[in-house]
């Protein structure tokens, strides 16, 4: 058997490294994959901190997911401080989440686009994707305060409500949207289909984990069903528990998938699994995303309090934000007490599947384990948890200090 | 856009470091006082942030003739006290920004050019590195007042 190692794994944000063991025909005996991304360490720089840095500092995780970031922050931080935010702003928040959704989803369709779309409709995909997202982001911007860092999702809630004059014109403006969604969404999935990739690619026997369609929800997220293990007894191979950088989340002791074929599975009764059904899914999404953004400006009232009053100093409580982000489930946790930030961890999105993603490559070809990569969209700059120590042999920290 | 008035008022400060941010809510509330009252012609206000050495100082234009630069400064008074200083009162190493290159005393370069006043208001708390959003109350308090001074150095009766 032979061994075929891809490092980095190409068009996904971050580094991470695929390792195939392979028979003589080529196909699969055993996938690994795992991240190699520097640890980021925002959750040490917030602690100790007044709550109102962490939604500022850790939205800075990385550029992909900004907006599930701070949502989730400000989420875990409400539910410390037992905020109940009003109406306006839960809508606001849900809003800006579903704008995201669309532009984020569509940046994927960039990146696969070498995958799936033939040369003559290349300019086409790529001007559509540059149309939905500037669109997208058009709303981050105005509702958000901006679109890759938003400054106005506060604690409590939202800093101000939007104008009725920019309501009703990102209602138009999306309305109008719907028909060039529609159009790549279809498009996108014809590609995808035609590609005649391998029937059963990508398709494993683990769970899936969501926790709300679309915005995400803190009661379906169980903490007590939630472990996590250090990737030196995760990994059988010691030479790659060694250098993984990122720890393995499991619910009910498994590993999971997360994302959008997961929401679909668990709020859709969606059935397909594998790669297909992965690119299938999040192309969907696009379309269940801009339609509730649409719904979200149609209903909310303009004149209505967006931001909750409340006392910073806290109880000490463990207060838990579960956004579901384009990737899938991103859970912050947070403590504050004497108005200060005593705990703070951040489980994201690919942490949960990366575990899931290298076994998911196993039977077929080596050469299409890349394709089954590309369905998670990985994003690896947040999901690293784990310092290298020694820059010699790139082995990381030991489990008792790993937990950044 | 190009800073190309004769007079600029410049808020300088970080609004995430609460008393910090009294320069650029001084420019939001001047902004905000000239909405339905007429703004002479040859004055700009700049939200500068925290980019005021690097993106306006050190960039002069040939059409400026004044500038106001407005800031919290550390001084000897009770919180919310506004003074004007002249550049030669301003230390050695403010307006410095340790992200980038460093710019020495770029306003005191200026000064030898244009007009250069610095309104300076005696701030309350800085809360850096916790992010706090918001003036203290009496940095508040001294903004219709800040407003007044920085109106009477361009010139227009209240």
């Amino acid at each position: 058997s032979e061994r075929i190692v891809i490092s980095p794994t190409s068009r996904q944000e971050g580094h991470a490294e695929l390792v195939m063991e392979v028979d003589d025909e080529g196909i699969v005996t055993k996938g690994r994959y795992f991240s190699i991304t520097p640890v980021r360490g925002l959750e040490k720089i917030v602690t100790g901190k007044a709550p109102e840095t962490a939604p500022v500092i850790v939205q800075r995780i990385c550029g992909v997911c900004p907006i599930p970031h701070t949502l989730a922050s400000v989420e875990a931080i409400d539910d410390s401080l037992d905020i109940e935010v009003p109406k306006a702003g839960r809508l606001l928040r849900e809003l800006t989440l579903a704008a995201h959704h669309v532009n984020s989803h569509a940046i994927h369709h960039f990146l696969i686009a070498p995958d799936f779309v033939p040369e003559n409709l290349m300019a086409d995909a790529i001007n559509s994707v540059s149309e939905i997202r500037k669109n997208a982001q058009y709303v981050v911007d105005m509702v958000a305060g901006e679109g890759i860092h938003p400054s106005d999702v506060r604690i409590g809630g939202m800093a101000d409500n939007i104008t009725e004059l920019a309501r009703k014109r990102l209602y138009a403006r999306l309305k109008q949207l719907k028909p060039k969604v529609d159009e790549h969404v279809e498009l996108m999935i014809g590609l995808i289909e035609d590609k005649g990739l391998p029937k059963g690619l990508g398709v494993h026997n683990q769970p899936t984990l969501a926790s709300h369609q679309i915005y995400g929800d803190r009661t379906k997220f169980d903490l007590d069903r939630f472990t996590e293990v250090m990737p030196e007894s995760w990994y059988d191979d010691p030479e790659i528990a060694k250098r993984a950088c990122s720890t393995i989340p499991l619910y009910d002791g498994r590993n999971v998938e997360v994302g959008p074929r997961a929401r679909m599975v668990e709020f859709q009764g969606f059935k397909e699994r594998g790669v297909v059904a992965q690119h299938v899914a999040r192309a969907l999404e696009m379309k269940t995303a801009l339609a509730r953004a649409i719904e979200i400006l149609d209903e909310l009232d303009t004149s209505a309090p967006v931001r909750a009053d409340f006392d910073e100093r806290g109880t000490g409580k463990l207060g838990v934000g579960a956004i579901e982000g384009p990737r899938g489930l991103d859970v912050h946790m947070a403590q504050v007490e004497n108005g200060k930030i005593q705990f703070y961890s951040a489980l994201v999105p690919t942490t949960w599947n990366i575990p899931t993603m290298g076994p998911a490559t196993e039977g077929f070809h080596h050469e299409y384990g890349p394709h089954v990569i590309r369905a998670y969209d990985p994003c690896l700059s947040c999901a690293t948890h784990v310092m290298v120590v020694d820059d010699e042999d790139r082995s990381v920290i030991r489990d008792e200090m790993v937990r950044l | 856009m190009p800073y190309d008035a004769e007079i600029l008022v410049v808020g300088c400060g970080n609004i995430l470091f609460k008393d910090d941010g009294f320069g650029p809510e001084v420019i939001k509330a001047l902004e905000e006082y000239f909405k339905d009252r007429e703004k002479p012609d040859n004055v700009m206000f700049i939200d500068a942030g925290t980019g005021g050495p690097h993106f306006v100082f050190s960039l002069p234009h040939e059409e400026w003739k004044k500038m106001i630069v407005v800031d919290v400064v550390e001084f000897n008074a009770e919180p919310g006290t506004l003074r004007k200083f002249d550049v030669t009162e301003i230390p050695k190493g403010s307006y410095e920004n340790m992200h980038t290159w460093p710019v020495s005393q770029p306003l005191h370069e200026l000064s030898e050019k244009i007009d250069v006043v610095v309104i300076g208001c005696k701030p309350k708390e800085i809360s850096a590195p916790n992010v706090e959003m918001g003036l203290t109350p009496p940095v508040k308090k001294a903004i219709p007042r800040a407003i007044q001074m920085i109106l009477d150095e361009i010139g227009v009766s209240k």
